[in-house]
């Protein structure tokens, strides 16, 4: 109201103004002034303000005519809202994980050394590297203790870090401050952490003088990443609750470096001992868990940095080995190589795995959106049809072209710009449907999808160039029009000019052929995540419930391991409703697959890569528990105990592999390069898939957890039950706690559960690909209905005339389906082609079919014809409702 | 002197007017048709468009003051983008000029 007033007062001003000087003129000279409107109309249209006053009246006048159709506009909106929606969700995915710089000084400087190293070698690392003017440790950890309480839920997730890590990347802290190298003077010393902004706002209640205060922390585990623990457990460790001194809180963007986490906290690396009880990996040589994060010098290539710092790695490792090196060993430790990563985006393992899919995810994305911006422009260009009496009079009237142009773009600015405000919201909503989705994995991705400045940048750029890509072409047809013609036809007559809907229908067929491709994509991916979900594991996952404990974060060494192991498997045998129990070291699906050199006699390894197996330590029944038939031989029995002999069951593919015909049964199997142990063949088991569903199951032999060749890492239970979760839930807990009070229970799951957390990826995905296909459906059936509707509106006295001829109803219904049929043969004809030729490039994302899949293109073909006949269905039931009497008349 | 031939040239005239100082609408009209010899007579109807034109690129800027004969008139004032685009206009001009003088004496 208030700026409608304000306009008119602007818009009176300038032409008193004009009046005025107008006056003063005549006043002066006593010629004529000619035609004094034309001139003041000229006047005004030169002045600047007019510029800004024409662009008001094209805004109002825009809003007028979508409010004249409130419907249309609604929709018309509503998809564009839609369609942009999901391009931000998933750009602020992409761009979380992709294109992000970490919040820190000058990115472009870090580096990642692409393994984790052990901890004395990263301190060699530190004081000796030359190229780096910083070398920083840093390792992962997940769900330690907080307040005492063991409860999961209320476990925080860490960073070990070294004393210079904040320093080294170049961040302070927001409060108090953050970790420094005087932090990194000796193992327990300094009980001290910063903490993140998010525990800070969520735990501490923005507590303003947090700093100096305390925090309690227990144990937890390593999140990824596992080094061999060795075995010696020099000294009895109970892990206990102790209090951390908070020295700062770090600044609300920073998260750490690597992509997908999000620390609770940051503690010295020197408190490895608290948090990772019993591993004293601080001096283990062997134990690799630190992740090295550099910064280059400035006057360093990564090239350059790389060659020098491998050269430091092999002097590092050849003063490991000592004296004595065999000429053998020195030349596999040239093999050693370190790769530096670009570590500007931060680390991030999900680049790796999810770079491809998000990029198709993205083109998908786009796609939905130009389906949605065919609609618009196809709507305009009926609209346009529509008001060519309106246009034509206007241009009668002299008003020129190129004015006429930007007010209709400026109406199509307005679609767009309702729409993207619109977006905000449902990109809000997506995003955290998205995060909900991708935060289910194991681990668990922390990624903030929150809209920021970026995506709402992007959500801008996308709306103005929808507007482009649907307002331009439909403005520009609709006032290249015959002045004349125009003014001549009534509307009503023109019969059978159907040149005139040939752009619609263009439109149409491209619509549909986008969404074949789509909707291709979308069977592909479905299709694989069916295959994968239900390939043939080698046993049942159903029933089927793992869980982990951690006896050496409770204190057990050695051989108690192995006792404790088998206490918690007693007292699980016994508790009601559950029908068979074991466990292993490694665990189904669970991300963890030790694997080493081994050794056999008359196989002659062509590579190194042939003396690779895959090995897990197993307790008593984990064959039968599991499901996994024994082919030959025989199970571990209660003999094979630590002093007899070591024995192993191999699967079917390493008997294959190294024993060709021969029977492997009493065969010896050397462990390891340097030839630890030497293990007796007793047993074939079938090759199942425990820990990829995808690939072909590796080599594998099975240890007694008797008779371990490695560290046991942690114990993980196989338990076969029918009860409901929760209930059996609570008798696990129940028969852990009554073997040992202090055993920890790391998690609790379905295996169903981490199987579908190991295909993440896939079922992302999947999921989304369908959600596309189904809009781009939705878009698609809206398009065709618009246009078999209009379509059906401009032959009203052509269908007139043949219903009053005698034409037959179902005639009639065919001619409007048939019309609609063409269009989407069309479209499929184009489609299906591009489909099958951009569908090779999905090659490596796809299960159990070829990028070519058959069934697919049947589904397609089938989903788009049934699209037809809902969308041309209704209009042509319409047209067989035409009174031929009316219809005749209304000329 | 026809609108159409001093369409191209309006501009022109009307900067230059203002180069030698401020200036209401009639009095450039007054002194184009003196400094012409009575030869340039601008059209109102072309004149007060065009001096809205120039004003909202910025070539020239208004001023309302009292006139001569104490009336309310809006002066014009040349801008310093205004006497850049004189210096080229009028050279624009010579060049023009001289094309066509130069291709008369030939054929």
């Amino acid at each position: 109201m208030l700026r409608k007033f304000m306009n008119s007062l602007r818009r009176k001003r300038l032409d008193e103004e004009i009046q005025e000087e107008i006056e003063f003129h005549r006043s002066q000279s006593s010629g004529s002034f000619g035609n004094l409107t034309a001139i003041r109309e000229q006047m005004r249209d030169a002045s600047t303000s007019a510029a800004f006053e024409s662009l008001l009246q094209d805004i109002r006048y825009g809003l007028r005519i979508l409010a004249r159709t409130p419907g249309v506009s609604a929709i018309a909106i509503l998809s564009l809202a839609l369609g942009i929606g999901a391009n931000a969700a998933i750009f602020s995915l992409v761009d979380r994980v992709m294109l992000s710089f970490l919040p820190v000084t000058q990115p472009e400087q870090l580096v990642l050394f692409d393994e984790v190293q052990p901890y004395p070698r990263f301190k060699e690392f530190r004081n000796r590297s030359q190229v780096f003017s910083g070398v920083a440790g840093t390792a992962s950890l997940a769900d330690v203790a907080f307040n005492g309480s063991d409860n999961p839920e209320n476990s925080l997730t860490g960073r070990l870090v070294s004393g210079n890590y904040f320093n080294v990347l170049g961040v302070q802290a927001m409060m108090g401050r953050a970790l420094s190298d005087a932090e990194d003077t000796g193992p327990g010393a300094h009980p001290e952490v910063v903490i993140s902004y998010a525990l800070w706002r969520g735990r501490f209640h923005a507590d303003p003088a947090i700093v100096g205060k305390t925090i309690r922390l227990g144990a937890g585990r390593l999140n990824s990443g596992w080094g061999s623990s060795g075995f010696e457990q020099d000294q009895p460790v109970v892990p206990s609750n102790r209090n951390f001194l908070i020295l700062g809180v770090m600044p609300p963007g920073f998260i750490g470096e690597t992509v997908g986490e999000r620390p609770d906290f940051w503690a010295p690396l020197t408190m490895e001992e608290h948090f990772l009880p019993g591993r004293h990996w601080l001096s283990r040589r062997t134990a690799r868990w630190v992740q090295i994060i550099a910064r280059l010098k400035p006057c360093c290539s990564v090239g350059q940095a790389e060659a020098a710092n491998n050269i430091l790695n092999r002097q590092l490792l050849v003063e490991e080995e000592g004296a004595g090196l065999s000429e053998a060993r020195r030349r596999e430790l040239e093999q050693d190589k370190i790769k530096l990563l670009d570590g500007s985006k931060g680390f991030s393992g999900l680049r790796n795995e999810f770079a491809k899919p998000l990029w198709i995810l993205m083109a998908m994305v786009c796609v939905v959106l130009l389906i949605a911006c065919a609609n618009l422009a196809n709507l305009l260009l009926a609209r346009g049809t529509a008001r060519r009496r309106e246009i034509g009079t206007r241009m009668a009237l002299g008003v020129d072209r190129p004015r006429l142009v930007r007010q209709l773009i400026t109406e199509s600015f307005l679609l767009s710009l309702f729409g993207a405000v619109l977006s905000v919201p449902i990109g809000w909503l997506a995003s955290r449907a998205l995060f909900t989705m991708v935060s289910a994995g194991d681990p668990a991705l922390a990624l903030n999808l929150a809209p920021d400045g970026r995506v709402l940048l992007f959500t801008g750029a996308v709306a103005i160039l929808t507007t482009l890509l649907f307002g331009v072409a439909p403005a520009l047809r609709s006032t290249r029009v015959d002045i004349h013609s125009v003014l001549k036809e009534s509307e009503r007559s023109t019969t059978g000019n159907r040149s005139r809907v040939t752009g619609e229908k263009a439109v149409v067929v491209i619509q549909v052929a986008l969404s074949t491709t789509l909707l291709f994509g979308m069977a592909l991916f479905t299709r694989t995540l069916y295959n994968l979900r239900t390939q043939d594991l080698g046993y049942s996952p159903e029933r089927l419930t793992t869980a982990r404990i951690d006896p050496i974060g409770a204190g057990y060494k050695g051989e108690q391991i192995g006792e404790i192991a088998q206490r918690v498997l007693e007292k699980l045998r016994t508790q009601p409703g559950i029908v068979a129990a074991s466990y292993s070291d490694n665990g189904l699906f669970v991300g963890r697959d030790s694997g080493t050199h081994i050794r056999v006699n008359g196989f002659q390894p062509s590579s190194p890569k042939d003396s690779l197996a895959r090995f897990d330590q197993v307790g008593p029944g984990y064959f039968s528990t599991v499901g996994i038939p024994l082919l030959l031989g025989r199970d571990f029995a209660d003999t094979d105990t630590a002093h007899a002999p070591r024995v192993t069951v191999i699967n079917e593919s390493m008997a294959r592999f190294y024993f060709g015909k021969r029977s492997p049964l009493g065969q010896t199997i050397f462990y390891d390069s340097r030839l630890k142990f030497t293990l007796t063949v007793i047993g074939v088991a079938k090759d199942v898939r425990d820990h990829l569903v995808r690939d072909q199951p590796p080599r594998r032999f099975y240890v007694s957890y008797m008779q371990p060749v490695d560290g046991q890492m942690g114990t993980d239970y196989e338990i076969r039950s029918s009860l409901a979760p929760a209930v059996l839930d609570r008798q696990i807990r129940q028969a852990v706690h009554s073997a040992s009070p202090r055993l920890r229970i790391e998690y609790i799951r379905p295996l169903d559960k981490s199987i579908d957390n190991s295909l993440l990826r896939e079922r992302l995905i999947a999921r989304l690909s369908i959600l596309f296909g189904f809009l781009s459906l939705l878009l698609g059936c809206a398009g065709l209905f618009g246009i078999m509707a209009y379509s059906v509106g401009r032959r009203t006295r052509e269908i007139g005339i043949r219903i009053a001829i005698g034409g037959q109803p179902h005639n009639v219904v065919w001619t409007v389906v048939s019309e609609a049929l063409l269009l989407v043969v069309g479209g499929l004809l184009i489609g299906i082609p591009v489909a099958l030729l951009l569908s090779r490039y999905l090659q490596s994302l796809l299960f159990g079919l070829t990028p070519a899949d058959g069934w697919s293109i049947f589904a397609v073909i089938v989903t788009t014809g049934l699209m037809t006949l809902v969308a041309s269905i209704i209009p042509a039931r319409r047209a067989t409702r035409i009174d031929p009497v009316s219809a005749l008349r209304c000329e | 002197m026809p609108r159409d031939a001093l369409q191209g040239t309006l501009d022109l005239l009307v900067l230059q007017t203002l180069a030698r100082g401020t200036q209401h609408g009639y009095g450039i009209t007054c002194h184009i048709l003196a400094a012409s010899g009575q030869q340039l007579r601008v059209e109102e109807g072309s004149l007060y468009p065009a001096l809205r034109r120039m004003e909202s690129a910025g070539l020239i800027k208004a001023e309302w003051k009292q006139s001569e004969n104490n009336r309310r008139a809006r002066y014009y004032q040349l801008t310093k983008k205004g006497a850049g685009r004189l210096a080229q206009e009028m050279q624009k001009w010579e060049q023009h000029t001289a094309a066509v003088k130069s291709f008369l004496e030939f054929a």
